[in-house]
């Protein structure tokens, strides 16, 4: 695609990442796109992502969904690097917030996911290390299981109960304190 | 209720893919110790009856949540909890901080609201103990406290001159220090946000090294006998609400881009003359602090004449040399907001040294003026004039764009407060003034009553 190109073109492509899924679909990011993830950060840094970073752990359906989610928040990190000096004015304030409220729209869409991918999303979060989507990911694990009897999480998330009659009485004993 | 909670697990169950799997067992550890993070902390800890897998995940989260327990009468949560008492909440956080295991604690949170007892003789030496366990060995990163006993909860203002080397965020609501102390963050080097709302603040002085955002909100009480000093010389933005007490004197803050200052009705800084609407003085032991009775403000007849001692109002101020108390940290301000009642004397005098401000504030852009909801009578016009703005001549910051003055109703003050900005260079266009205006902060309630200890 940049072959033909010109040097801007060029200078673009230089910072392009070329990651690829388990299923061996290629995807171009940019750099700034890539390193949301410490675990691509700390490869470009050690020079080894020519000829792309296999991903051996995430499917082409759930690294397009992080990468949509990485571009998304790289430009918001863009944004505030460029705001933060010499801007504080009531009106980029302004700009800021509208902004913020976007990317929280944002990020409410993208958790619309069913559960099977939101586990997918969190492993995919926690291999490459992107704190805010592990974040965004694991809240909302959490949110549903807040204020709920274990019984109940039992039956949400079919955990078997491996625990004899006896072990889980000694738990709840040892557990009291939590249960009052 | 309950149906629908479990209808919608069911379909959400029913939607997956393979539904039939433990998705969340399988998670690695460090994935689920991050879900355990996000939950309050005796949710976290009862998962360890899941199954063998949760026995002892709870113990390595990096973060304590205690949150508010609603009382479940009227639903909410399925599973009744009792809400939190003195003897409970105490009994879970001495279980949690000696058994959770050796993780860092991230955050820390103990958010319970109301205690639903009153046996709290020991509540306020153990929470101590938890946020000094929490910033010192556990090195906590984020700190929000807010427990309502039958008092405010008393700390001790040398808790954070411990070390606690990663803390950034504080966040203090319903606690009380005491006079003669200082509330001394020199042990947390990376401070940068510290927040106190419904807080008693007592103590001689309050200093970080670091601090850049400072928010005294909602209704704190600075009712100390001598004014606090507020020491943070990295300061970047001030919100301070004083709504009862004295105004903390502020020291120099460099650095500082916007403040916002509301200096309430009924605070110990208004002028009381007007309060009594000329029926003479309040004595002081009726007014509980001092000096009220040094700031004579004699109104004998009704007349409208005005007599003033200012070296008396001088006194007032508490501060050595008798220069002004806010004014020396809000000068290096770029947006500033002013509100006050114009009887608060503080900001009479100070809008007498609105002057003084202005010849001050090189760097200042904006500036909102709010003056109050309710038009007695305005000692601030009778003071101006004896005051001579030709001998005082001077050039505001040449940055001033804008100035906006809130008001009620347009009258003498405002009239006033209009000559001496022109004529002190900003140009009439330059002067926004909004009439009938109502701050929704002055009018409507009882600004004492979140003031006051709950057992005065």
């Amino acid at each position: 695609m940049a072959s033909a190109g010109s040097g801007d073109e060029k200078a673009a492509a230089a910072a392009m990442i070329t990651l690829i899924s388990s299923d061996n679909e290629k995807f171009e990011v940019t750099e700034a796109t890539a390193t949301l993830s410490q675990t691509i950060r700390h490869m470009i840094e050690d020079g080894c992502t020519d000829g792309g970073v296999p991903l051996p752990n995430v499917t082409s359906k759930i690294l397009a969904r992080v990468i949509e989610y990485c571009k998304k928040h790289a430009t918001a990190a863009a944004g505030e690097e460029g705001s933060s000096s010499s801007f504080s004015d009531a009106a980029f304030l302004e700009v800021d917030r509208a902004f913020l409220e976007e990317l929280e729209e944002f990020d409410d869409a993208f958790l619309e996911v069913d559960r099977a991918t939101l586990f997918d999303l969190i492993l995919a979060a926690n291999y490459l290390d992107i704190k805010g989507l592990l974040n965004l990911t694991c809240q909302k694990v959490a949110d549903s299981v807040k204020g709920k009897t274990p019984e109940q999480i039992r039956e949400m998330y079919n955990i078997v109960n491996d625990l004899t009659p006896e072990e889980e009485a000694e738990i709840r004993r040892e557990t009291q304190w939590a249960f009052e | 209720m309950p149906r629908s909670w479990k209808d919608a697990d069911k379909a959400a169950a029913a939607s997956d893919v393979g539904g039939g799997a433990d998705r969340l067992s399988e998670l690695p550890d460090d994935a689920l110790y991050h879900v355990l993070s996000f939950l309050p902390s005796d949710d976290a800890v009862r998962t360890s009856v899941l199954a063998c897998r949760w026995r002892h995940l709870w113990k390595s989260t990096r973060s304590l949540r205690v949150t508010w327990r609603r009382d479940l009468a009227g639903g909410g949560r399925r599973w009744p909890l009792a809400p939190w008492t003195a003897s409970t909440l105490t009994n879970f956080m001495n279980h949690l901080l000696l058994l959770r295991g050796g993780a860092p604690l991230d955050r820390c949170e103990i958010l319970c609201g109301d205690l639903h007892d009153k046996q709290d003789k020991d509540l306020h030496k153990a929470a101590g103990l938890w946020i000094r366990h929490a910033l010192a060995v556990r090195h906590a990163r984020e700190l929000r406290v807010c427990i309502r006993g039958r008092r405010r909860l008393h700390l001790d203002g040398t808790l954070f001159a411990a070390s606690a080397p990663l803390l950034t965020t504080v966040e203090l609501a319903h606690a009380t220090f005491s006079a003669d102390s200082s509330i001394d963050f020199s042990g947390c080097p990376v401070l940068e946000e510290l927040t106190m709302s419904f807080c008693r603040i007592r103590a001689d002085r309050i200093y970080s090294p670091s601090l850049t955002r400072l928010s005294f909100d909602k209704y704190c009480n600075f009712g100390g006998e001598t004014r606090t000093r507020v020491s943070t010389p990295r300061l970047v933005s001030l919100r301070l609400t004083v709504c009862s007490g004295r105004a903390p004197v502020l020291d120099s803050m460099p650095d500082l881009v916007d403040a916002n200052v509301r200096i309430e009705d009924w605070c110990d800084d208004m002028c009381i003359h007007n309060v009594c609407n000329n029926s003479g003085l309040f004595s002081k032991k009726q007014w509980g602090h001092g000096s009220k009775e040094g700031c004579f403000c004699v109104d004998e007849d009704g007349s409208g004449m005005y007599v003033e001692d200012l070296t008396c109002c001088d006194s007032c101020y508490g501060t050595d040399d008798g220069s002004s108390v806010l004014l020396e940290g809000l000068s290096g301000a770029t947006d500033l907001e002013l509100i006050s009642d114009p009887r608060v004397f503080i900001f009479r005098k100070d809008c007498n040294a609105l002057v003084f401000f202005l010849q001050r504030s090189p760097v200042l852009e904006n500036l909102t003026l709010e003056l109050g909801h309710r038009e007695t009578r305005h000692p601030v016009v009778e003071t101006d004039k004896s005051y001579s703005p030709i001998e005082q001549l001077f050039v505001v910051s040449k940055q001033l764009m804008i100035v906006e003055i809130k008001c009620t109703e347009e009258n003498e003050i405002v009239k006033r407060l209009l000559i001496l900005l022109t004529t002190h260079g900003v140009h009439q266009e330059q002067i926004h003034i909004e009439h009938d205006f109502c701050s929704p902060y002055l009018s409507g309630y009882d600004s004492n009553s979140d003031c006051d200890d709950y057992d005065r």
